[in-house]
């Protein structure tokens, strides 16, 4: 008895396991494959690749010119990126910065409809009398993080194959830092995804969920000053914004910046968390 | 064995709005259950609280002995929720085949599976097609196929004819009528002929309240039903005549205050009230005379109705024991 029990709950996490992963491979489909995903994916490629082809591949030759490196130092200077002139490998220290601030931007476009339209069209209705709801919010998390992971993958091996033409020698470095940085590019954009879970859930419109996660974004850190400038203890908010680290992240290298991962993960697990005690309850 | 749906005080409001009140049942899985009321009946509501669509505000509800929404459920209930579309870039089957994986089908099981049930619905030819290009009653028709899908124990469906043509509507209740012994349907609809043709139970909500929960046309036996709101024990018989008795042969003994027409209907039906156990006789348009009696003492009233007709040269259309779903709800 004790053993047909526990064969039907190993059961039941498999059959849970297996809607999570069938959600997220939907979420896929539905990203690279419907109109209005190709839209947002191409719109990105386009935005990459003139990223790669001017900014990044300019920016990299003016780093290793003797001719032109001080005046760039200037630049990073007044940047305050000064930092990236320590990067041995030019092409990755400029996907580096770009990469943190981009990736995070585009998924409040990109993941904001994780639920918004299935809601309004009462899509939900026909999937929760197949999985929990908790398959189905984590299902679609999971589904957005691969979807960030493909095209993380895509532009650091575009990348990648830009420093390999223009330093042969650095091959086997740059393939050394390919893991470290695809690590900390995705877990930066985590509470920026999860952050889009929750403004789902709660959201009736795909447009107002990126306007909504743009100004928390924009003014957050702002609001929270002010009001922490009457009451000190306010100041503590500012650690619930996504992307408070990036500026400093920014600013070394993703060799030392491991510790600069404990507030993403935190602020995702906070979201998702959140998002799912909503959802659980919410009339659908 | 536990019921297959248990209901006790269900109450969900919206502000001071009560869209179900106190509404209490048990049913044991069976033939295909009738859910009417009048619009803002709360029947959308009922049905959206025991698919997990909406909690409720107070009272309790079990399906299969399992709290609504629990993990155990899953596969077990199928539905047809009100104006829930499909998503519109990806092709049917393909949404179909998605669902079915979702509830335990292996891919190409699952492919058969959601062909399986679009055939059902005789829709296997636009299993390829987009949902924007369907038009309204085919959307419906693939709704219904995937509430369908894995042959759940409980289907609900919420007006699953409104808006489709007749022949695919005839469908629909002879499939619901070929799966009913497998599965259990509760439909909700405002068409009671169709009902009645499908369903042997009805549940009555009025303002979010349950009326009756009552066998159709027998209410004497409610089949496996514990209705909280019970009939008196009296049984019914309609008859239905092909056209209006002439006056003349039916005149006698009546006022000549009445109407030719009425005249004519009320002999007949004094005539009719004074066979053994008749105990009231109501006419109702299109010459249809619902008669209330008592089987156990007369358990041969409809030969002796036969009969009386024969004598009077009269033709009937209809004669049916019980009354309509419509006289039976809306009695008085």
């Amino acid at each position: 008895m004790q053993l047909n029990n526990q064969k039907s709950i190993n059961g039941n996490k498999k059959q849970g396991v297996n809607s999570i992963w069938l959600i997220a491979q939907q979420e896929l489909l539905k990203s690279f494959a419907s109109p209005r995903g190709l839209f947002v994916s191409g719109v990105f490629i386009i935005i990459w690749g003139l990223l790669l082809v001017y900014p990044i591949r300019i920016s990299a030759a003016a780093m290793t010119s003797p001719d032109s490196a001080s005046l760039f130092m200037v630049v990073l200077h007044f940047l305050g990126l000064e930092a990236l002139q320590d990067w041995l490998l030019s092409e990755f220290a400029i996907y580096w910065v770009v990469a943190l601030y981009l990736f995070p931007t585009f998924c409040l476009v990109s993941a904001a409809d994780q639920m918004i339209s299935d809601r309004q069209r009462g899509g939900l209705r026909f999937l929760t009398l197949r999985c929990t709801r908790g398959q189905l919010f984590f299902g679609r998390f999971v589904g957005q993080m691969i979807i960030q992971s493909i095209l993380i993958c895509v532009t650091l091996a575009i990348t990648y194959s830009l420093l390999v033409f223009n330093n042969p020698q650095h091959i086997l470095k740059g393939l050394g830092l390919v893991p470290l940085i695809f690590c900390h590019i995705l877990l930066v954009t985590a509470p920026f995804v999860a952050l889009m879970s929750l403004l789902s859930i709660t959201v009736d419109s795909v447009r107002m969920a990126s306007l909504i996660a743009f100004i928390i974004l924009a003014l957050g850190g702002l609001l929270i000053n002010y009001f922490a400038s009457y009451l000190q203890i306010l100041a503590v908010f500012k650690y619930g914004i996504p992307g408070g680290q990036i500026y400093s992240m920014a600013q070394s290298h993703p060799t030392i910046a491991w510790g600069a991962l404990t507030q993403p993960t935190l602020q995702t697990m906070t979201f998702l968390l959140i998002g799912y005690a909503i959802f659980k309850r919410q009339d659908i | 064995m536990s019921a297959l749906i248990e209901c006790r005080d269900l109450s969900k409001n919206y502000g001071n709005q009560f869209a179900l009140n106190k509404v209490s049942f048990e049913i044991q899985a069976g033939s295909p259950i009738a859910l009417v009321g009048a619009n803002g009946a709360g029947k959308s509501t009922l049905l959206s609280i025991l698919s997990g669509y909406i909690k409720p505000s107070s009272g309790q509800v079990r399906v299969l002995g399992h709290t609504v929404g629990s993990e155990k459920l899953i596969g077990c209930i199928g539905a047809l929720p009100q104006d829930a579309l499909f998503d519109p870039s990806v092709t049917i089957v393909k949404q179909l085949t998605f669902l079915a994986q979702l509830q335990g089908f292996k891919r190409l099981k699952a492919i058969k599976e959601a062909e399986r049930c679009l055939d059902l619905m005789q829709l296997l030819h636009i299993k390829n097609d987009k949902v924007g290009a369907l038009s309204h009653g085919m959307k419906k028709r693939v709704a219904i196929a995937q509430a369908l899908m894995g042959t759940p124990k409980l289907i609900l469906l919420d007006e699953p004819t409104a808006g489709l043509d007749p022949e695919n509507a005839r469908n629909v209740r002879q499939q619901i009528s070929a799966l009913s012994n497998e599965t259990t349907f509760i439909v909700s609809s405002h068409n009671l002929a169709e009902l009645e043709k499908m369903c042997s139970l009805v549940m009555y909500l009025e303002r979010g309240e349950l009326k009756s929960l009552q066998s159709i046309g027998e209410s004497q036996d409610m089949g496996s039903v514990q209705a909280y709101v019970s009939e008196p024990q009296v049984d019914y018989l309609t008859l239905i005549l092909k056209q209006e008795p002439i006056a003349s042969g039916l005149s006698s003994g009546f006022s000549s205050e009445f109407s030719s027409e009425f005249s004519s209907n009320a002999a007949l039906a004094t005539k009719i009230k004074n066979l053994s156990s008749v105990s009231q006789i109501k006419v109702n348009t299109n010459h249809e005379f619902v008669i209330q009696y008592s089987r156990l003492i007369n358990p041969t009233l409809d030969q002796q109705v036969l009969k009386l007709l024969a004598a009077e040269n009269l033709e009937y259309r209809q004669i049916t024991q019980g009354q309509s779903l419509e006289d039976q709800l809306f009695k008085g």
